[in-house]
């Protein structure tokens, strides 16, 4: 398996927010929004984070707004796209396997 | 408002300068030890005290990008980087997870542990020079001595930050130091005084006395450090 896997949770919810062009502020509000208010990306965190990811190529600018706000759009590259089916394949093994559960404790779960 | 402060712990300088805000003082500039401050609201700002990857200045990427989400640079000195944010917008902080956690004391630790090696490497220089004659050499190693004290202080302060982030992402903890005992930068303060203000003749026996109260002092820091150790290794 990929040695970039299992990705942290940090670099799973960026990689989901920037499946449409999204910019510094949008990701932590939408990541913000899927999570509950549970992860809440500092933006030291974020920063660091955006250049690990585009120097490793999982995202790219999207576009720069050079008329307004400076505000620079990132979206997610093949390569990422990858990466990320790949942890979500993972993720699903894990939530199948979970199931075994169940089985050992029959009325646990009811 | 200007005031003094000399800080090397940015926990605690972020803490100040959030209190300072709460009572209505944003800070505006920082020069030297020197922090300049202007009226503001109870509050209106939380300050953050990033450490950049270039000494003095930030790269147009992170300006830009900070700037993209509210955040105002203020300030930036070596590699430290001052932020702040309007409160209105929401708890501020810099560092969200163990990983991003980490790294950031990590490169913190690393130019402390230069400064260490370098202010060590001044010491011996210095200490050389008194004995072999240069009368103001100990002055130098004196206050030399403090920031070795002072750096030495830091490191041992981010090892505990950073074993205790690394215990809690569940790595083992590389080591675990203490900070050492305040005791003992005391004893090289009192020294030093003997060694500037205590040379008349008649002062003889009185700098003889202080000196070795200094030495004791700085025996008995060396020790409460050392057991300060030995406890948490257990």
């Amino acid at each position: 398996m990929d040695k970039n896997l299992p990705l942290t949770e940090v670099v799973f919810y960026i990689l989901l927010a920037v499946r449409h062009p999204n910019h510094g502020y949008g990701i932590i509000q939408e990541v913000e929004r899927l999570t509950g208010g549970r992860v809440v990306l500092g933006a030291g965190t974020l920063y660091g984070a955006i250049q690990t990811l585009e120097k490793k190529g999982w995202i790219r600018i999207y576009s720069v707004d050079t008329e307004s706000r400076k505000k620079k759009e990132y979206v997610i590259t093949p390569n990422g796209e990858e990466i990320f089916a790949q942890e979500r394949a993972r993720l699903a093994e894990l939530l199948h396997n979970a199931e075994l559960m169940e089985e050992m404790r029959p009325n646990a779960f009811r | 408002m200007l005031r003094f402060r000399i800080y090397m712990d940015k926990d605690r300088e972020t803490a100040w300068l959030n209190r300072m805000s709460e009572k209505g003082w944003a800070m505006t500039r920082f020069f030297m030890g020197f922090y300049w401050f202007a009226a503001c609201a109870p509050g209106e700002y939380l300050y953050q005290v990033d450490f950049g990857r270039k000494f003095g200045l930030v790269t147009k990427e992170y300006r830009e990008f900070m700037e993209g989400i509210g955040v105002e640079i203020v300030q930036t000195w070596g590699f430290w980087i001052i932020v702040r944010r309007p409160a209105s917008e929401g708890a501020f902080e810099l560092y969200t997870d163990l990983d991003s956690a980490l790294a950031h004391y990590g490169s913190i630790r690393k130019m402390f542990r230069v400064g260490l090696a370098v202010e060590l490497a001044c010491f011996f220089m210095e200490l050389w020079a008194a004995v072999s004659g240069f009368a103001a050499g100990w002055f130098f190693v004196c206050l030399i001595g403090l920031v070795v004290a002072a750096f030495l202080n830091m490191n041992m302060q981010l090892n505990d930050t950073i074993a205790e982030l690394k215990e809690r992402k569940g790595e083992p903890a590389e080591c675990c130091s203490r900070r050492v005992s305040p005791l003992v930068p005391c004893g090289l303060l009192l020294n030093s005084i003997a060694l500037l203000f205590l040379n008349d003749e008649a002062w003889h026996g009185i700098k003889l006395g202080t000196q070795i109260a200094a030495i004791v002092l700085m025996l008995a820091g060396i020790v409460v450090t050392g057991r300060g150790r030995k406890r948490q290794g257990r």
